[in-house]
């Protein structure tokens, strides 16, 4: 505990030159659950630069600007909505008391393969906004991932705002071993268009979490996954067997792990067709 | 609360409106919710050092050295203590209860081996981390459940691995097996499960003019008292225990360490110390449901009449045995449930590993074994294309009538009948088949029925006995000493409703005291369902003696006038024990064997309906709602029962879907609330209580216990609801999405890549 020094930051520029020599912290909910003596010895908190912006905007290009560093309380309670799979996500994130202070610039620099709110960040093509002392910088959010726990994030490095493409039809879908603070045994997120009105899909987008060492495109499912009758979906609950490398943990098996996410990509049809209805149980 | 002032005024008889009955909030409960009652581990004192504890990282080893120097040099350190500090090194008089601090040999991952005490926590700990143990390791038993190939190759005990065994027949199991016409079998395995009790093991203790004093939580003071003064070699006198407030306990309080812990180190320091175990150190070295492998077999006949109940199960009680014999004692009581049949058998074995050392949890071994029995009774009624409820219905016992297994009669209270009828009553059962055609997509919905029973008290021949003190004061205020003890249900509030009816006097003239052995009179332990009914008998005939007083005195005289009189002529105190009825008669256990078999007089029961969906892509289940109808006798505070049977079913929910402690061999692998997962408020459905009407004649006003049954029934409600809708029985808790999902894959004909 000796030695820490919390600076709050209360402008980007201040943020830009203390996180050059101190790490940056937003919600601080990951930084708890790691333990306080193993944090490094000089943070620098965000939370305040959250009131300065709104924290969802919409674009001249259409894009949604999402900030990375407003609790997830204040995203989905915006008057811009955010993309149904974001939406979904933040629903399913944790508890409301830990919404009330986590943000997805938090859940990015985390670098888990089981981020809840990565998945719906790729099937929206998002542009992450990064800001250092050295500038800013917009990265494709598939860019930033690594491994587990990795990042392509600098050292003073931090995360700003996320721009979501828009998309038209698009949700996540969560299996954890419980309905809340647990983490994902396997996550699915999708987005699509339909260019008619049957079930033929186009610009199909999935990304699949703790599956892989990052957070996955899956673009043999999308590929297989040309409308959502029976033998496509079929077939893409097949190929996304070749999109995944999952591992055995504490919470499943490999095994369990391809199964359940076959069973995501089965859930599809029945998730879109109860689409803007109740979506309680989906 | 419109009670008038009494002190002036005419003592006649029972208040208009009787306290028993009436749903009365606990006396703390606005300090409980608000955060302001301070507990046991929040004591403080001037002076006071901190302790914290050096645990083994080894399954079994042994202790080659313990070199504390490093530690006791270390600034701030005030002492650190190990096993050769402790005066009489047992917890306990039987050596199979483990040693206070491990000296020779650890078994377990987590024992305690050294104490430190220091001038602030971190110090504390920080020198707790500088002890340096040479360990020699030792093989590892892995457990009867998961490894009982090896219960006889590595012996934890001088005596081997088998720390008990129970067996008891009546008929002849093994003909009414071979010409059934339907046996139903099923082989299911338990696991360990958590208290998860929401404040950790921890408190204070001082050390004053030869005596000790110690604020911790305890669901037996009394015990806690003699083993402290067992292992210090003092004198049970001057020990005391006050064990309250304390948040929760489910059964882990029971011989919880710490109280033992504290008193040696405020002796060897003569400082008031402190002790407060983290999450962690709980979840690894606290006490365990112990784990079970059971095979059931049922047989019926086409009528759907049973004709035997066979069990054998082996249970997993750690390295050590403390409540493991009695535990399984009580399984095979309640192996054969609330049915009757003319065959029934039971062989059961407790055996030793290195696994988490397993004690006492509410529903103590009786979830176990009625998960299977519940199941195969499920099982056979879809075999036989019966309605559940209807084929427990025909094989119930009757009040009056006799023990399947053991042949003593179950007591006049016994409301099996109406319990399970209240469940089956309920739209969840009878409206079924409409529920499971609602499905929709993979989510297949089904509903189950489970029903349990759970003697009240310690059983025939074990001399239980709950005892209450009553003192007058000139004033007309009654004071009330008795036990058991709360450990988070406010029994006091509970006793306080007897009283005040029983005197004909308002609540607010009466105060009772708990948990205090000083003042308290030994009145066992807060376990086997027996507070309200034991301590509340106790509290009602104390207060019968007053009452007796008050009316010689002369009806509708002041009440202070009266107490006045009482405290002059020396009558202002009472005394009165209520010893636990023992069984009418033995039936088929032999007299002198009857405290190994220890049957009950009085029995509770619970019937609980569960709707819910799977999904049969993921094997997710979610719950979408519990019915519990429980058979209390007369609820003495209906709010408070309620408040048990919610807490009992979301506990049994744990028990069914999350909750798995897991050890690989002899390591812990789930060692803290982040992967030892128990259900959220968004797992737990909807829950509805019926209180069964019902009268137990011996119990207090008609009362009697209900928090353990409660938890039984959850798990083979559930595990039949998932039959219902998928055609797959689960018979391994906790049945998570993976081993459901697996179970599905088989059925389906899926061969496992």
């Amino acid at each position: 505990m000796s030695g820490r020094i919390l600076l709050s930051a209360a402008t980007e520029s201040a943020a830009d030159r203390l996180c050059a020599t101190a790490r940056p912290v937003a919600g601080g909910t990951d930084l708890l659950v790691h333990g306080l003596d193993a944090a490094p010895v000089n943070l620098v908190d965000l939370s305040r630069l959250a009131g300065r912006r709104r924290p969802v905007s919409r674009l001249p290009n259409g894009s949604i600007r999402v900030s990375a560093t407003a609790p997830l309380s204040v995203i989905t309670s915006a008057d811009v909505p955010v993309p149904a799979a974001l939406a979904d996500a933040i629903a399913e994130f944790a508890s409301p008391q830990i919404r009330n202070r986590a943000t997805i610039g938090g859940n990015i620099a985390n670098g888990s393969p089981a981020a809840d709110l990565v998945p719906p960040l790729v099937v929206c093509d998002a542009i992450v906004g990064v800001r250092g002392s050295g500038g800013r910088r917009d990265v494709p959010i598939g860019d930033l991932l690594v491994g587990p726990g990795r990042t392509t994030l600098a050292p003073g490095e931090w995360i700003e705002y996320v721009d979501l493409a828009p998309v038209h039809h698009s949700g996540f879908r969560k299996l954890g071993y419980r309905r809340a603070l647990a983490i994902a045994v396997v996550s699915l997120a999708w987005s699509w268009t339909r260019p008619g009105s049957g079930p033929e899909l186009a610009d199909v987008r999935l990304a699949a979490g703790a599956v892989a060492p990052t957070v996955v495109r899956c673009t043999r499912a999308e590929a297989a996954l040309r409308s959502l009758r029976p033998d496509d979906v079929g077939a893409a609950a097949r190929a996304i067997q070749d999109d995944i490398t999952p591992i055995d943990d504490l919470r499943a098996s490999a095994h369990y792990r391809a199964g359940a996410l076959a069973g995501l990509v089965c859930e599809l049809p029945m998730v879109a067709a109860h689409r803007g209805g109740k979506t309680e149980r989906l | 609360m419109t009670t008038p002032d009494t002190t002036h005024a005419a003592r006649t008889s029972t208040p208009a409106v009787p306290m028993v009955g009436r749903s009365v909030p606990a006396d703390d409960a606005g300090a409980i919710v608000s955060g302001a009652l301070s507990y046991v581990t929040d004591r403080r004192a001037s002076g006071m050092v901190w302790a914290a504890v050096h645990r083994s990282v080894h399954p079994h080893a042994h202790l080659r050295s313990v070199d504390t120097s490093r530690a006791v040099a270390e600034s701030g350190v005030i002492a650190v203590l190990t096993g050769v500090d402790v005066p009489n090194n047992h917890l306990g008089s039987d050596p199979a209860n483990g040693p206070v601090l491990a000296d020779q040999v650890v078994r377990q991952v987590g024992e305690a081996i050294a104490l430190v005490a220091a001038v602030d926590e971190a110090t504390a700990r920080r020198a707790a981390a500088l002890i340096q143990v040479e360990y020699e390791p030792l093989p590892v038993v892995s457990g009867p459940v998961t490894a009982p190939d090896e219960v006889a190759s590595v012996s934890l005990h001088p005596g081997g691995n088998v720390a008990g065994t129970i067996g008891f027949r009546s008929g002849d199991v093994d003909a009414a097996l071979g010409t059934a016409e339907l046996v139903v079998e099923m082989d299911t395995v338990t696991s360990a499960q958590e208290h998860v009790a929401i404040e950790t093991p921890g408190g204070m203790a001082e050390w004053d003019l030869g005596k000790v004093t110690i604020w911790c939580g305890s669901q037996n003071p009394g015990l806690h008292r003699r083993l402290v003064a067992h292992a210090l070699g003092l004198d049970a006198d001057d020990v005391r225990l006050i064990s309250n407030p304390v948040g929760g306990a489910f059964g882990s309080r029971n011989d919880d360490p710490v109280p033992v812990y504290l008193a040696l180190l405020a002796w060897h320091t003569r400082r008031p110390v402190h002790l407060h175990l983290s999450r962690e150190e709980t979840t690894v070295a606290g006490p365990k449901r112990h784990p079970y492998r059971t095979r059931v077999r049922i047989a019926v006949d086409g009528a759907g009449m049973l004709s035997a109940i066979d069990s054998r199960a082996i249970a997993d009680t750690g390295p050590y045995v403390t409540s493991g014999r009695y535990v399984l004692k009580t399984s095979a009581e309640m192996s054969v449930g609330p049915y009757a049949t003319p065959n029934a058998r039971f062989d059961g074995t407790v055996a030793y590993s290195n696994n988490a050392n397993a004690g006492a949890f509410r529903g103590f071994g009786v979830p176990q074994v009625a998960f299977g029995l519940e199941l195969a009774m499920s099982r056979a009624a879809e075999r036989l294309r019966l309605d559940p409820a209807e084929l427990r219905r025909r094989n119930l016992l009757r009040a009056g009538g006799r023990h399947s297994l053991y042949g003593h009669p179950v007591g006049h209270g016994f409301r099996a009948v109406e319990t399970l009828d209240a469940a089956a009553e309920h739209p969840f059962w009878r409206e079924r088949e409409a529920w499971a055609a609602g499905s929709v997509g993979p989510w297949r919905r089904g509903t189950g029925i489970a029903l349990a029973i759970k003697g009240v008290g310690m059983g025939s021949g074990r001399g239980d006995i709950a005892r209450a003190r009553l003192i007058v004061a000139t004033d007309g205020q009654i004071n009330i000493w008795a036990g058991p003890n709360h450990t988070g249900q406010a029994i006091e509030t509970s006793y306080r409703q007897v009283a005040a009816d029983v005197l004909g006097l308002p609540a607010d003239r009466i105060r009772v005291h708990v948990g205090d052995t000083e003042l308290v009179p030994e009145s066992g332990a807060t376990a086997a369902s027996r507070s309200m009914y034991a301590g509340g008998a106790a509290v009602e005939r104390v207060c019968a003696q007053l009452r007796a007083a008050l009316d010689e005195a002369g009806a509708g005289r002041p009440l202070q006038e009266v107490a006045a009189e009482l405290v002059a002529a020396g009558r202002a105190e009472y005394e009165a024990e209520f010893p636990l009825p023992d069984v009418a008669d033995p039936g088929r256990i032999p007299p002198e064997a009857l405290a190994e078999y220890a049957p009950h007089a009085v029995y509770g029961c619970s019937a609980q309906v569960v709707r819910l969906e799977v999904n049969r892509l993921t094997g997710e289940v979610r719950l979408h709602g519990v019915v519990c109808a429980v058979d209390a006798g007369v609820a003495i505070n209906p709010g408070a029962t309620i408040g048990q049977a919610e807490g009992g079913v979301a506990q049994g929910i744990g028990f069914a879907l999350f909750e798995e402690y897991r050890v690989h061999e002899g390591r812990p692998v789930t060692t803290g609330l982040e992967n030892y997962l128990v259900p959220t408020a968004v797992d737990t459905p909807p829950i509805e209580t019926i209180l069964v009407p019902g009268y137990e004649g011996t119990g207090p006003f008609g009362a009697k216990g209900m928090s353990e049954v409660v938890v039984v029934p959850t798990a083979p409600a559930i595990a039949a609801a998932i039959g219902a809708a998928t055609g797959v029985w689960p018979q391994h808790l906790p049945v998570t999405p993976e081993r459901l999902w697996t179970a599905l894959r088989a059925a389906d004909g899926v061969v496992a890549a």
